[in-house]
C-alpha cells in the first residue's frame, strides 16, 4: 500500500528567527510586517506566544496586550527560503519523491523507500528526529495512503504528543469521523453548505449517509476519502516545473465569455510569480473543471518565452474556444505556465521595441508595488468585479509557492 | 490527354527539385502537387507552397500536349526507385495518370489542376549576376542568427538582402544577435533591399549550381534564375532594423585571437553551465581571453586562450550557444572581438580586410550580487 507523508514545520518564521538569534529561543516571539508599527499584524507567533492567546493576523497591539513580554521581529524571506531549501534537501534523504507545497511543508511518497520496513509510524518519527537534529526545526508528520488523508493526518499530528500520526482506513471512524465536514480537506464553504442542506454535519456522515450521492462525482469522491480510500499520489518536484494558479468560483460560470476577467486575473497572478522568481514560461495550460467535476486541460506553446501577463493571457484566450462544451458550466479555472527557463539566460534586445519596453517597465513597477503592499495593491481593471477579484493575495508578503487547488489564506497553526 | 516519354533519372531529378517548393501541410490539396505541362519537346514542372515557387524544364518526347497535377510525394518516391536508365512513359488524364516502365505499370490518382494557382515567373528589370557558391557562403555566414520561431516580430524570421557598393549583402537577426555578410555582384546599378523569409531562401540557395546565376530584387519578391530553373520567393512586409544602430566606428576594447582555440575552450567550458540558465564569462585581459563558467550543481571550469587586446579590460557574459554560433560562422583562422562596454553589442569579425563579414552578439546582463 502507498505511504504518503505530509511534513509541516511548526511556526516556521518564528522558529527560523530563534535559530538565527539564540537569545530569542524559548521566549514568546511575534513576526510582524513592521515591528515598529503597533497597527501591523502578526504574521506568525512562536508557541510560547500562542500560549498567551496570540494568533496569526492579530494586530500587534492586541498581541502585546495578551503577551506583554513578547519580542517582535520583521519577516526575513531570504532566511526562510534558506531554511526551506535545507528542509527539502533533508527530506530527500528519505525519498527522492518530495513535492514542496509551500515554503514550510512538503508531501513525500515513502512507498517502498528503504526506511519503510520499520513501519510508517516509526519512519515518520525518524524524519521528525532527523529534521530536528540536522536543521533545528520541528516538523509534524502525517502519514496516510494518499495525499488528502496525509494532510488530515498532519493536522491531527500537530495536536499530538510526538507530532507524528499514521492514519489508516480503519482509524477513520475513531480519528476523523467525529470531525465536522468543514475540517475535511477538500470541503470548502460552498460544499459544506450543500452538505449541511443534506443534513450531513460530520465526516462520519459523509462516509455513511446515502444522501451524499446527491452531490454526484464530488460526493462519491468525498465518500471514498471519508472511508479511507485516497488514490491521490505525489509527484517529485525538482526545480519548479510549472507555476500555476487556480480559482474555484463562488457560483459556476456558464459561458466562456464570462471567463475573460478570471483568466486575466489568473495569468496576472502567475506572471507576478514568474517575475518574482526570475522565470519565463515556454507554454501555457488552461484547466477548467465542470460543475460535474470533469477536468479538461488545453495546452499551447508560447511563440517566445514570456513572463508578462499579456503574453500568457493572449495564449489562454486562444485556448478557451478549444475547450469542449462539457467544460461548462465551470466551477474552477486554472492557468499554469510550463516549460520554464531562467529569465537571466535571455540576452537583452539589440533592437528594443518601444511598446515591449514600456510594458516591461510597467510590469516591473507593478511587481515592486505588490512586493511592498501585497498582491491586491494593483489589479488589472478588467478583473475588477470578476469572480477573480477576491482571489488576490492580500497579505503584504506571500510565503507560498503556487498551490494548485488551494486558496491562499493565512493559516493559523494551533 | 498528356503523353510523354523521358528517362527515369532525368524525371526523378526534376521532380525532386520542384518538390522543394511543395507545401508540407495539405491544407490546400493542390499545393501538395507538382504541375506537369508537356509541350513541344519539353516538360515543365512547377510547384509552390504559396511563399516559394519553383519552375524547371526538362527534355521529353511529347506525343500529346497537356497539363496534369500529380501528388508530389508519391510520384517522386516512385520515380526514385525506378532503374535510372529506364525509359518512363506517362499518360495523364484529369483524374488518373498511367506510368509504364520496363514491364511495370502503375495507375495513380491525380489532383485537380484547375485549383493550382497561376504563377508568373517573369522578372522585372536587369538581373544581378552572382556566383551560386557566393550565395551559399552568404547563407552559411548568416542563417544561424535567424529566430528559431516566429516571435511576433516578422523581421526575426527574415533575411535582408541588399545591393551596395558592388556587393550583395545579407543580414539576419533574432533580436539578440545579428549576422551580416556580403559577396561580389555584377550588374548592380542602384542600391536596394528586400526582406525574404530566411529558411525558404536558404532552401533554394542550397540547390543552386556553384557558377553564375541571375538574381532579381523586385519590389514584392526575389527571383533567382539559372539555365535549368526559375524560383521566386515572396517578400516579407516588414521593416528590417538598421544594422548601423548596433555597429560603431570605434570601440573601447579590441581583441585579436585565433578562432579555433577559443571555440574549443568555449565548447568545453559550456559543459559546466546550467541548462536552464547557461552563462559563460569571457574576461578580456591584455594577453589572454579567459573563458569560465560554473553551475549550481557545483561544477566549474576555466580556460585561457592567447589573445592581444588594446583598450579597456572588460568582463563579458554570453549565452554559450550564441557565442559558439558566432565563432563558427567566422571565415578564416584569426578574428577580432570589439566591444564598447560589458553590456553593449559585441562585434566579431574576421581579422582581414576588406570587411566582408561580421556577427554581433548581445551580452547577457551581469549577475546582480
Amino acid at each position: 500500500m502507498a505511504v504518503i507523508a505530509l511534513c509541516d514545520v511548526n511556526a516556521m518564521f518564528a522558529s527560523c528567527a530563534a535559530l538565527e538569534d539564540p537569545s530569542l529561543r524559548g521566549k514568546p516571539l511575534l513576526v510582524a510586517g513592521d515591528p515598529g508599527d503597533r497597527r501591523s499584524i502578526v504574521l506568525t507567533a512562536s508557541y510560547e506566544a500562542r500560549a498567551f492567546g496570540v494568533r496569526t493576523a492579530m494586530p500587534v497591539a492586541m498581541a502585546l496586550r495578551l503577551c506583554p513580554g513578547a519580542s517582535i521581529v520583521a519577516p526575513d524571506h531570504d532566511l526562510y527560503r534558506r531554511y526551506s531549501r535545507r528542509l527539502f534537501d533533508c527530506l530527500q534523504e528519505f525519498t527522492p519523491i518530495v513535492a514542496p507545497v509551500s515554503i514550510d511543508e512538503a508531501f513525500l511518497d515513502l512507498t517502498g523507500c528503504p526506511g519503510i520496513s520499520a513501519g510508517p509510524q516509526a519512519l515518520g518519527e525518524q524524519i521528525r528526529a532527523r529534521v530536528l537534529s540536522a536543521i533545528g526545526l520541528t516538523v509534524c508528520v502525517g502519514l496516510a495512503p494518499g495525499r488528502w488523508l496525509a494532510k488530515m493526518a498532519a493536522d491531527l499530528a500537530k495536536r499530538r504528543e510526538g507530532g507524528v500520526l499514521h492514519l489508516l482506513g480503519e482509524d477513520m471512524p475513531r480519528e476523523i469521523w467525529p470531525l465536522p465536514v468543514e475540517a475535511f480537506y477538500g470541503v470548502g464553504p460552498k460544499t459544506a453548505e450543500r452538505l449541511h442542506a443534506l443534513g450531513i454535519r460530520t465526516i462520519g456522515e459523509i462516509a455513511q449517509s446515502d444522501a451524499i450521492a446527491r452531490l454526484g462525482h464530488h460526493g462519491e469522491e468525498l465518500r471514498r476519502l471519508a472511508q479511507g480510500e485516497d488514490p491521490s499520489r505525489v509527484e517529485a518536484e525538482g526545480a519548479a516545473k510549472s507555476v500555476s494558479h487556480e480559482l474555484t468560483f463562488g457560483s459556476d460560470i456558464a459561458r466562456p465569455e464570462e471567463l475573460r476577467g478570471v483568466l486575466l486575473s489568473l495569468c496576472d497572478q502567475v506572471a507576478y510569480r514568474l517575475r518574482r522568481s526570475g522565470l519565463r514560461a515556454g507554454s501555457v495550460t488552461l484547466r477548467l473543471r465542470s460543475s460535474r467535476f470533469q477536468t479538461f486541460t488545453r495546452q499551447a506553446p508560447l511563440p517566445a518565452p514570456a513572463q508578462r501577463a499579456d503574453a500568457l493571457f493572449a495564449r489562454a484566450l486562444e485556448l478557451l474556444p478549444r475547450m469542449p462544451k462539457a467544460a461548462f458550466p465551470a466551477r474552477l479555472a486554472g492557468i499554469a505556465a510550463g516549460a520554464l527557463s531562467e529569465a537571466s539566460a535571455d540576452a537583452p534586445s539589440l533592437f528594443p521595441d518601444p511598446e515591449t519596453e514600456r510594458r516591461e517597465r510597467l510590469a516591473d513597477a507593478v511587481t515592486a508595488l505588490r512586493a511592498r503592499y501585497g498582491e491586491a495593491a494593483v489589479l488589472p481593471a478588467e478583473t475588477l468585479g470578476s469572480a477573480a477579484e477576491e482571489s488576490y493575495d492580500r497579505r503584504r508578503h506571500g510565503t507560498s509557492f503556487g498551490k494548485p487547488g488551494r486558496r491562499q489564506e493565512p493559516r493559523d497553526e494551533p | 490527354m498528356l503523353i510523354f516519354e523521358s528517362p527515369a533519372q532525368l524525371l526523378a531529378d526534376a521532380l525532386q527539385l520542384a518538390s522543394r517548393a511543395v507545401a508540407q501541410r495539405d491544407q490546400v490539396p493542390s499545393l501538395t502537387g507538382v504541375l506537369l505541362r508537356a509541350s513541344e519537346g519539353e516538360l515543365e514542372l512547377t510547384a509552390t507552397d504559396g511563399e516559394l515557387a519553383i519552375r524547371t524544364v526538362v527534355r521529353a518526347e511529347v506525343s500529346s500536349q497537356g497539363t496534369v497535377l500529380v501528388p508530389a510525394r508519391t510520384f517522386s518516391d516512385l520515380l526514385r526507385l525506378v532503374p535510372a536508365q529506364a525509359e518512363v512513359e506517362f499518360r495523364g488524364l484529369e483524374g488518373q495518370v498511367g506510368i509504364r516502365f520496363l514491364r511495370s505499370r502503375f495507375d495513380l490518382p491525380t489532383l485537380r489542376s484547375e485549383e493550382f494557382p497561376p504563377l508568373d515567373f517573369t522578372p522585372e528589370g536587369d538581373p544581378l549576376l552572382v556566383r551560386g557558391d557566393g550565395l551559399k557562403d552568404l547563407v552559411r555566414k548568416t542563417i544561424y542568427a535567424v529566430s528559431a520561431r516566429d516571435d511576433g516580430r516578422l523581421f526575426t524570421i527574415g533575411m535582408q538582402l541588399g545591393v551596395r557598393d558592388g556587393h550583395l549583402t545579407a543580414a539576419a537577426t533574432d533580436n539578440h544577435r545579428l549576422a551580416w555578410a556580403r559577396t561580389p555582384v555584377e550588374g548592380a546599378a542602384e542600391e536596394k533591399d528586400i526582406l525574404v523569409p530566411a529558411r525558404p531562401f536558404a532552401e533554394i540557395v542550397r540547390i543552386l549550381p556553384d557558377d553564375e546565376v541571375e538574381v532579381f530584387l523586385n519590389a514584392s519578391r526575389l527571383i533567382v534564375r539559372t539555365s535549368a530553373m526559375t524560383m521566386y520567393i515572396t517578400a516579407i512586409r516588414a521593416q528590417f532594423p538598421d544594422t548601423r544602430r548596433v555597429v560603431f566606428d570605434e570601440y573601447a576594447t579590441t581583441v585579436r585571437f585565433e578562432v579555433g582555440p577559443l571555440l574549443q575552450a568555449v565548447e568545453r567550458t559550456q559543459l559546466v553551465t546550467d541548462q536552464r540558465n547557461a552563462r559563460l564569462r569571457v574576461h578580456v585581459e591584455e594577453e589572454a581571453l579567459r573563458v569560465s563558467a560554473n553551475s549550481s550543481e557545483g561544477g566549474q571550469g576555466s580556460e585561457e586562450v592567447a589573445a592581444q587586446s588594446t583598450g579597456q579590460p572588460v568582463d563579458l557574459v554570453f549565452g554559450p550557444k550564441y557565442l559558439i554560433d558566432a565563432l563558427r560562422s567566422l571565415h578564416g583562422e584569426r578574428a577580432v572581438l570589439e566591444v564598447m562596454h560589458a553590456e553593449s553589442p559585441a562585434l566579431f569579425r574576421p581579422d582581414a580586410e576588406p570587411r566582408d563579414q561580421f556577427g554581433i552578439v548581445m551580452p547577457l546582463r551581469q549577475a546582480e550580487s
